[in-house]
């Protein structure tokens, strides 16, 4: 929408950016505040989703803009303080860009506690409104009201954050196949609390993990690799320290740090839900092993089929954890079969069993892969009560149910 | 050379970055551009082509120094930012950092004085973030 008058612009302003952003709302909740001159802002957004901006550097700037309306050859130090004031504009527009379901004000925690989380959220609004300025400044008409404007001079500011946030991006489009611009795009539109989660889901669903973690499993998954990433951008605060040759070298470090933590942990992910190579398999009785697997080859595909509880809690019988976090066992097409074939022979090796031996079922494995996850498997756990006691049988099989309980004895 | 003797040789390289020209590296860049091109598993060739990608993207930086002004809001905006100290502490060296800011935005350049005023938001958003946790 184009507009015409300083009313029209702060009332246009929101729109304005979700339009260009494609973002599913903002939170801004209508009302603008003048910023205390004492505060020595040009703009900030509020917790209560409030947007504030500063008299001298963007309010009147901007009504100067209006009242030269359509004048030609502006000199470049006033065209320069239209840009410098509507760039403040978008840069607190995008900080209340939000998701369906949330509001800038839910990251009100994240920005103080979750570690990374205000130079993520500082570097990439930067980076956002910055970079479409021009798109913002041709949506709202503004080339029309100051001619000039779109090519007059407004620096980046944030350069502590931006080259961190320029290289862990491109770092994730990279890995992800999303185009960088792209995945500076979804982390501007959600939250403060949102944007490592996004991130780690552009990794994650541009991978191949979705096709070896269950889908329960894939929030759990993903929470690890966001995890990961928060720390490298959280050491940005050590530039101080730094000589001022390598602050936006320590900045664009920290970026690349960051995806590198998450591809890492990655690699760990796959490693988990990927069965590990023959080569890798605890060495008892190969031969065996071989020949059961070719003799009962459903066995490894049926997850009806199960497993003893001794077996089922040696973890030798399945992957050591030096295997599960080897990130060489990112798999080939086809290795993981060759490797659950074996699996399933070595378990019948060990419980002893004849030919029709057991192997693990599919929903055994996936249970003892997420103990590895990072979430608490047994959290839920607790003493069974008496009557509780010998009557769970996952297969409905009838047996002789327990003795009674000696622990309440 | 496998791909845990190529994470070595890479990290050594990205850990010794630091304010050099991107030239000084260069002899490095192809050195591990080799090692990848000698992987033969798809998927650590790829990982080792995305590490060295990251490596010359951080080495982009290197042409366009700070000011002097910029580079001391940096410092001052970092040590406003501290985590370290009671909120009550936090929001005290903060309101400090943001006069700092202010101070130095005067004293810079006209065309940089915006860039560098603009940083006082996210210390100010802070301390209203804080503002809760310090009643």
């Amino acid at each position: 929408m184009k507009v015409t008058s300083q009313k029209e612009l702060m009332a246009e302003q929101a729109r304005s950016a979700v339009r260009i952003s494609g973002a599913h709302h903002s939170s801004w909740n209508g009302r603008l505040a003048v910023a205390d001159p004492a505060r020595k802002v040009r703009g900030a957004v509020k917790w209560d989703n409030t947007i504030e901006y500063d008299n001298a550097s963007v309010n009147e700037p901007l009504r100067e803009m209006f009242d030269n309306a359509r004048v030609y050859n502006q000199d470049a130090e006033t065209l320069r303080s239209y840009r410098e004031a509507l760039k403040t504009v978008l840069h607190e527009n995008t900080h209340v860009l939000a998701a369906e379901g949330t509001d800038h004000s839910d990251a009100q925690h994240a920005f103080n506690h979750t570690p990374g989380a205000r130079a993520l959220e500082e570097g990439i609004t930067e980076l956002y409104s910055y970079n479409n300025l021009n798109a913002y400044i041709d949506d709202l008409g503004l080339e029309e009201i100051a001619p000039g404007i779109s090519t007059a001079e407004a620096r980046p500011s944030y350069k502590q954050f931006t080259p961190a946030a320029t290289r862990f991006t491109e770092a994730i489009g990279r890995r992800s196949g999303v185009d960088s611009d792209e995945v500076v795009r979804r982390l501007a539109v959600v939250n403060a609390e949102q944007k490592f989660r996004v991130a780690a889901e552009i990794l994650y669903d541009n991978s191949d993990l979705p096709g070896l973690v269950p889908d329960q499993e894939r929030d759990a998954a993903v929470r690890r690799i966001e995890t990961a990433m928060q720390e490298p951008l959280a050491n940005l605060g050590d530039l101080d320290k730094s000589d001022e040759d390598r602050l936006r070298r320590e900045s664009a470090k920290a970026g690349a740090n960051a995806v590198q933590a998450g591809a890492a942990e990655m690699n760990a992910i796959r490693a988990q839900w990927t069965a590990p190579e023959p080569s890798r398999q605890v060495t008892r009785g190969p031969h065996q092993a071989t020949q059961q697997a070719q003799n009962n080859p459903q066995q490894t595909q049926n997850p009806q089929q199960t497993q003893s509880p001794q077996e089922a809690q040696d973890p030798q019988l399945v992957q050591s954890p030096q295997e599960a976090q080897d990130p060489r066992q990112a798999q080939e097409p086809g290795r993981g079969q060759q490797a659950g074939q074996a699996q399933h022979g070595q378990t019948g090796v060990q419980s002893g069993a004849s030919e029709g031996a057991v192997a693990q079922s599919g929903d055994l494995q996936n249970a003892m892969r997420a103990g590895l996850t990072g979430t608490s498997p047994m959290s839920s756990a607790r003493a069974l009560k008496a009557g509780e006691q010998g009557a769970r049988r996952s297969t409905g099989q009838e047996g002789p149910e327990r003795q009674g309980p000696e622990r309440g004895a | 050379m496998n791909f845990e003797q190529f994470e070595v040789e890479y990290q050594l390289v990205f850990d010794s970055v630091e304010s050099q020209s991107a030239a000084h590296f260069a002899p490095d860049v192809a050195r591990l551009k080799a090692y990848a091109s000698t992987l033969e598993d798809v998927r650590e060739r790829t990982e080792a082509e995305n590490l060295i990608a990251d490596l010359e993207g951080v080495l982009e930086y290197d042409a366009e120094p700070l000011s002097p002004a910029m580079v001391e809001a940096i410092r001052a905006h970092a040590r406003a930012d501290s985590a370290v100290g009671t909120p009550v502490e936090r929001i005290a060296r903060l309101e400090a950092g943001m006069e700092e800011i202010a101070r130095i935005a005067e004293g810079a350049e006209p065309a940089e004085q915006a860039s560098i005023l603009e940083m006082n938001e996210s210390l100010y958003m802070l301390i209203m973030a804080l503002e809760p946790e310090s009643r």
